[in-house]
């Protein structure tokens, strides 16, 4: 209990500490990624800017966000590839572009200049040329930057998960003596960073 | 107005723009290499086949960056199958000159066969597939057969009669 109360308390006490105000987030993102499945024939390797949309709401400390990132092809392959659970067969993923969206929830801290955030939430696939792949997916975030007034910049990174109970399975594990590194090894090993532009108003 | 205004507006009127806009248009300007069927082109896919000295090279041109497949194949009549079989005497009977993950191009390979009589007991594939909008679509030509894909020209054929016997496919895909 004590676990919980502890960090609970120094929330509440931060979220009383913060000025009360609401704002609106709009920004834009990149990522820089690199296909290195891709066996190339005296070439480099296919490397692709991320280009990413950003909305957010903040309230006190609560916050809620929507992102919209322009993945390439290799990558929502392999988002939507995966094991069929009945026969352990491998399912081949889509190998077009699209948007991966992230619907996340979470807290924001604003010390100025600083800008610290950490959410999780649910995503979606939109895939080109109106392919379907309803599997949801879970995701989590962590952000650290600066705001200077009305702008602000900010690294971001980001974990994707297959499913919510993947996600719950590797937040349950940082509970865990036995699976604590395996759960932070899933959480740090495939964040993706992103440099964030952001305009408060 | 004040420019610290103005810029958060220019933002929502870009997220704006981006949410009404079709996404497909989207993709396809940010990715145009994976989307845009339009451009897959073959300039050429040239082979030799050097009968003095037996062996066979191939290589071809891509006009546009796309992921692809290009292979070529040498077959033998078999008179007692009554059928076309591929080569195998010792050596690859077809090469693989780009793979399924290779945007690359253009590439050269070369590979040998030995011995070839006469190209009267022989034809010769060449394949192109390519990778878009999620699929594999693909078109084959066979020398000395006509290109059984109509959709596809076939602007050029070469084969000299002595000498390096060179069959340039010169294709477009519309």
């Amino acid at each position: 209990m004590k676990k919980i109360l502890l960090p609970l308390a120094a929330v509440v006490l931060l979220a009383l500490a913060a000025p009360a105000f609401a704002e609106i987030e709009l920004g834009i993102s990149w990522t820089q990624s690199t296909d290195t499945n891709v066996q190339m024939v005296g070439q480099t390797q296919v490397s692709d800017t991320i280009l990413g949309f950003h909305v957010a709401y903040g309230w006190f400390i609560l916050y809620g966000a929507w992102d919209s990132l322009a993945l390439p092809g290799y990558m929502i392959e392999a988002l939507t590839s995966y094991v069929d659970p009945l026969t352990g067969e491998p399912i081949a993923g889509f190998r077009v572009p699209g948007f991966l969206n992230l619907y996340d929830v979470g807290i924001r801290l604003v010390l100025q200049p600083l800008v610290v955030s950490a959410t999780i939430g649910t995503n979606s696939l939109y895939l080109y040329g109106g392919k379907r792949f309803d599997k949801m997916g879970a995701n989590f975030r962590l952000g650290a930057g600066l705001k200077f007034g009305w702008w602000g910049l900010s690294i971001s990174g980001t974990s994707v998960f297959g499913s919510m109970d993947d996600l719950t399975a590797v937040l349950a594990g940082l509970g865990s003596t036995e699976k604590r590194s395996w759960a932070l090894e899933q959480l740090t090993g495939g964040l993706v960073p992103s440099l964030d532009l952001t305009f408060y108003f | 107005m004040k420019t610290r205004k103005m810029i958060p507006l220019m933002a929502l009127a870009i997220m704006v723009g981006f949410a009404l806009s079709s996404c497909d248009a989207m993709l396809e300007s940010l990715f145009p290499n994976e989307t845009n069927k339009g451009q897959v082109q073959v300039n050429s896919i040239t082979v030799t086949v050097n009968l003095d000295k037996g062996s066979f090279d191939a290589y071809y041109g891509l006009g546009a960056w796309q992921m692809h497949k290009v292979w070529v194949v040498l077959e033998k009549y078999d008179s007692v199958s009554n059928k076309y079989k591929p080569v195998e005497n010792g050596y690859q009977s077809s090469y693989l000159i780009g793979d399924a993950n290779d945007y690359a191009a253009p590439a050269r390979a070369q590979f040998r066969y030995d011995g070839i009589p006469d190209f009267g007991d022989y034809q010769l594939w060449a394949w192109f597939d390519y990778y878009s909008n999620g699929d594999w679509s693909g078109n084959y030509w066979n020398y000395p057969n006509d290109p059984s894909n109509t959709s596809v020209t076939l602007q050029s054929f070469a084969l000299p009669l002595a000498g390096d016997r060179e069959i340039l496919f010169d294709l477009y895909l519309p």
